[in-house]
């Protein structure tokens, strides 16, 4: 019996304290409710805004970094041109000094060849004209050792001869 | 002037009333004159310049050329006319048109020596060939070693050793 009416005496007991509770807890919805609302509104609208605003940096590195990987790969590409431009210009620059050189080479071999021809003519030419001098000179020797007046005369008798026959078949 | 107006002039003095005596005393007077003014570097420069007169022209062409009394009236024509320069300046064409009147023929002979049946054999030839009229002028070349050179007007006959054997070099 006794235990009977102590729990009765508790389930009372805190059923009051239940009820006081809730009243307390209902006072407190009642008058917190409002500000902590609107405390959690601003504070989850300022958590909203942070994020927007970092979307927002976020999206705008975003650009920029897009932006940018593609000047990147641009000036990769264009640097990649440009070294096989260059690859390109070198390639063609030394075939053609090559060339030219080889051009130049065959020019030279081809003078040469015809400047030692052109020399051992001219050596050749000079060697016949010192003979024939020499022989000529001999001639004019012998001629003068041997000529008389008789000689003489009949050379020129006989060249006034033909004179005479090329006059008259010009006539 | 022209030399044609020495040609007009040289064409006026044969269609004149001119013997052909008066001619070859002009010619020889000329041939003289020019022997002078050729070789007489004053004498032509006197007689070239105009500051002089003509009277005192005209006297220094009677000292050369003598008295011959056609041959100063030719002169003096000549000096009237204004054509003494181109006279001095064309006398080879001027005696060669008078020669062709006179049916004369120049000769310069160049021997390597000359006596005078050398002399009188080339003479003798010569006249053969181009007839009697002649005006032979003789020259000793010792460099043309033997034969004869002949120079007849603007043809010239080189029957010469010399020219034989140069002949034979240009072979």
């Amino acid at each position: 019996m006794a235990q009977e009416i102590d729990l009765l005496g508790q389930l009372k007991f805190a059923s009051q304290h239940l009820l006081n509770l809730g009243v307390f807890i209902g006072i407190l919805y009642y008058f917190l409710r409002r500000p902590v609302s609107s405390f959690f509104i601003a504070r989850s609208q300022k958590i909203e805004n942070s994020i927007n605003s970092a979307k927002d940096i976020i999206e705008t590195a975003q650009k920029v970094y897009n932006e940018n990987s593609t000047k990147f790969s641009k000036i990769d590409s264009e640097v990649s041109e440009l070294r096989s431009n260059s690859n390109k210009v070198d390639d063609n620059k030394v075939s053609e000094i090559m060339d030219n050189a080889n051009s130049l080479v065959r020019l030279i071999e081809k003078d040469t060849v015809e400047i030692i021809e052109l020399e051992s003519k001219k050596i050749n030419d000079k060697i016949e004209d010192e003979i024939l001098n020499k022989a000529i000179n001999l001639a004019k020797h012998e001629l003068n050792s041997e000529f008389d007046e008789s000689k003489d005369s009949q050379i020129i008798k006989n060249f006034l001869g033909e004179v005479k026959n090329d006059v008259v078949s010009n006539n | 002037m022209s030399s044609a107006t020495i040609n007009d002039f040289l064409q006026a003095i044969t269609d004149s009333d001119s013997s052909k005596e008066e001619l070859k005393e002009i010619y020889s007077s000329l041939v003289k004159f020019s022997d002078i003014t050729s070789s007489n570097k004053e004498v032509r420069v006197f007689l070239t310049n105009d500051i002089h007169d003509s009277e005192s022209k005209l006297s220094i062409i009677k000292d050369i050329i003598g008295d011959s009394a056609c041959s100063i009236n030719f002169f003096k024509t000549v000096l009237d006319f204004n054509i003494l320069s181109d006279l001095i300046l064309s006398y080879q064409f001027f005696l060669k048109k008078l020669r062709i009147i006179l049916d004369r023929v120049k000769i310069d002979v160049y021997v390597a020596s000359l006596d005078d049946n050398k002399k009188n054999m080339i003479n003798d030839e010569l006249k053969i060939i181009w007839g009697s009229n002649l005006e032979v002028n003789y020259n000793i070349d010792n460099s043309i070693v033997g034969g004869i050179i002949l120079q007849v007007e603007d043809k010239l006959y080189d029957g010469s050793v010399k020219g034989k054997l140069e002949k034979f070099n240009n072979i």
